[in-house]
């Protein structure tokens, strides 16, 4: 069926009380409601934002009890860290954005994701898709100061086929083996001479499911 | 008469529900099964989700520090339970974070308090602890709040909190249930079952159901500054995190988040959460978030009822919902009014936290 973007209407109550006669759109409004629900609005999402340091690289900001910029340090040469996502029974594939900063006085910036289960609470359990990675000049904006204001990335929202690559893909979503769907998963992102300033995890919606 | 539902749901086929078909039982059951679905499990993905860079979260205090808190949705007064899951880590054991939740009407409490495992960034594991409130709490929204006690001989670092309410089990508790003051009536399934009159009263309540769930509060963007942080290391090595929001947060404090038409409306609204902090007597602070301009004139939490008054993003296009920025504006008012090199933090009140929740 074809799942509604919005709040429609809903039927009146009058409509269904006894002795009213049902007509068909009836409860088709009450299937598309319901449907609007379950695979629209109850998609799974998380907002991660990433605090820096405010000293940062240059230390302006240090006083200043607020951000002014984000800028990569040279500390950040495949470094990993861990983004948490409580999946839904819906989560088949999750698109990501990811809003940065990118520099290239340390380094050739790079990002790369993959996708991990949390069995045992660890974080280093064999990833479920080996995942994409973001490039340098093709996918990543970067300049030698990292000061431009923050850049944006996305996988996109196609409905991919569950993937076999054993090396880091281009960007595409990323997929959730059915077994996997509705437990708790981590986001494994690894960057080289690039800030995040934010990452957002989406279950992708379909706009149309066969029931 | 079990009140069960399959995950993933069963939609019904709308090519069965048309004029001049005869409506199946298999449509009406699955008319149940997802209303039951949608109570049960909608919403229990991430409530909070927060990182901090290295040495940005630290703590040298060997007493419990609150540092962080958040607005959260409470999905029905049937979750109860709260799971919250710590990246953190400090250089010998005994280290400790307390999280505590609070109702803010009836000022109802309830706390966990987990031991730090890991002994170096992101070392093994990350920590859980889990908050179990009682079903008699009626609020929709609570508090989060983050403590934290490092050991004697090393400092404690927090480099990330995920928060989520554990979904509910089928079959689902039968009786009335709630969303706030709002009521769900889970639907049985063997009423749905073949041979069954389809009563009156299963419309009804559906429709009910439907109107409850839509004001189920969902998390748009949800960030705490880091107050009281310490160390006995200098400012450029550990210990200077974000306390408020800065100016260049116009550009970096925001989500991108499906928003659906029809909540105005149905006066459904986004509730935004702001913690203020640093207002002296007669002073009030301005900014502007999701395209409305609010001043606050107290410390603490203060709270708004928003409409959905933007544009969408293009970026619906490749989403399929219509997508919209939320979060702080890029502004000539927020450029004067939040934290900078002018606006230092010693003499400019400030928003140290920000949570907004959508329906």
């Amino acid at each position: 069926m074809l799942i509604p973007t919005n709040y429609n209407r809903l039927p009146s109550v009058e409509g269904c009380f006894n002795g009213a006669v049902i007509m068909g759109g009836t409860v088709a409004q009450l299937a598309g409601g319901l449907a609007q629900l379950s695979n629209a609005k109850f998609l799974g999402e998380a907002h991660y934002n990433v605090s820096h340091s405010l000293y940062g690289r240059y230390g302006y900001s240090s006083l200043d009890g607020g951000v002014s910029s984000i800028q990569s340090l040279a500390s950040y040469k495949s470094l990993h860290s861990y983004f948490l996502y409580q999946s839904t029974a819906l989560s088949e594939r999750l698109a990501i954005v990811i809003n940065y900063s990118a520099m290239t006085l340390d380094d050739t910036p790079n990002i790369k994701i993959s996708l991990r289960p949390s069995t045992g609470n660890s974080y280093s359990v064999a990833p479920v898709d080996v995942g994409i990675e973001f490039s340098n000049d093709v996918h990543i904006e970067s300049d030698l100061t990292g000061t431009e204001r923050v850049k944006s990335l996305f996988t996109g929202c196609e409905l991919i086929d569950a993937p076999t690559n054993t090396t880091p893909d281009l960007p595409r979503p990323l997929y959730v083996p059915s077994a996997n769907r509705g437990e708790l998963l981590i986001v494994d992102v690894e960057v080289s001479a690039v800030a995040i300033a934010s990452i957002h995890i989406y279950d992708i919606f379909e706009g149309s499911v066969t029931p | 008469m079990s009140n069960d539902f399959t995950s993933s749901p069963a939609l019904v086929d709308s090519s069965r529900v048309t004029a001049g078909q005869t409506i199946r039982t298999t449509e009406v059951a699955r008319l149940a099964d997802l209303q039951n679905y949608c109570f049960a499990v909608g919403g229990t993905h991430n409530v909070i989700s927060q990182t901090f860079d290295d040495s940005c979260f630290r703590q040298d205090s060997t007493s419990f520090v609150e540092m962080c808190g958040w607005y959260i949705p409470k999905l029905s007064r049937s979750h109860n339970e709260l799971k919250i899951r710590l990246s953190a880590f400090c250089g010998s054991s005994g280290a400790q974070i307390m999280l505590k939740l609070t109702f803010p009407i009836s000022g109802n409490t309830y706390t966990d308090t987990i031991t730090v495992t890991d002994t170096a960034r992101y070392g093994g594991v990350f920590d859980v602890a889990t908050i179990t409130t009682l079903s008699t709490e009626t609020e929709a929204v609570g508090l989060l709040t983050l403590s934290v006690k490092a050991t004697a001989t090393h400092e404690i670092e927090v480099l990330g909190i995920q928060a989520n309410w554990s979904p509910l089990t089928s079959p689902i508790t039968a009786g009335v249930h709630y969303i706030g003051s709002s009521e769900f009536i889970p639907q049985g399934a063997t009423r749905q079952a073949a041979d069954q009159p389809l009563s009156s009263r299963f419309g009804v309540e559906t429709l009910r159901n439907m109107s409850t769930l839509r004001t189920r509060g969902r998390v748009l963007l949800n960030w705490s500054g880091v107050r009281n942080a310490s160390s006995s290391s200098a400012l450029n090595i550990a210990a200077n995190p974000p306390i408020g929001l800065g100016h260049g947060d116009q550009y970096y404090m925001f989500s991108e988040v499906a928003l659906f038409s029809g909540m105005n409306e149905l006066d459904l609204t986004i509730n935004l959460f702001a913690n203020v902090a640093g207002l002296s007597g007669g002073q009030t602070i301005t900014v502007e978030i999701f395209s409305h301009r609010l001043t606050f004139s107290a410390n603490g939490w203060s709270s708004y009822s928003l409409t959905l008054i933007r544009d969408e993003l293009t970026r619906s296009n490749e989403f399929g919902l219509s997508m919209y920025r939320v979060g702080v504006e890029v502004s000539s008012v927020n450029a004067d009014s939040l934290l900078s090199i002018l606006n230092p933090i010693a003499s400019t009140p400030y928003i140290t936290g920000l949570s907004i929740i959508g329906v």
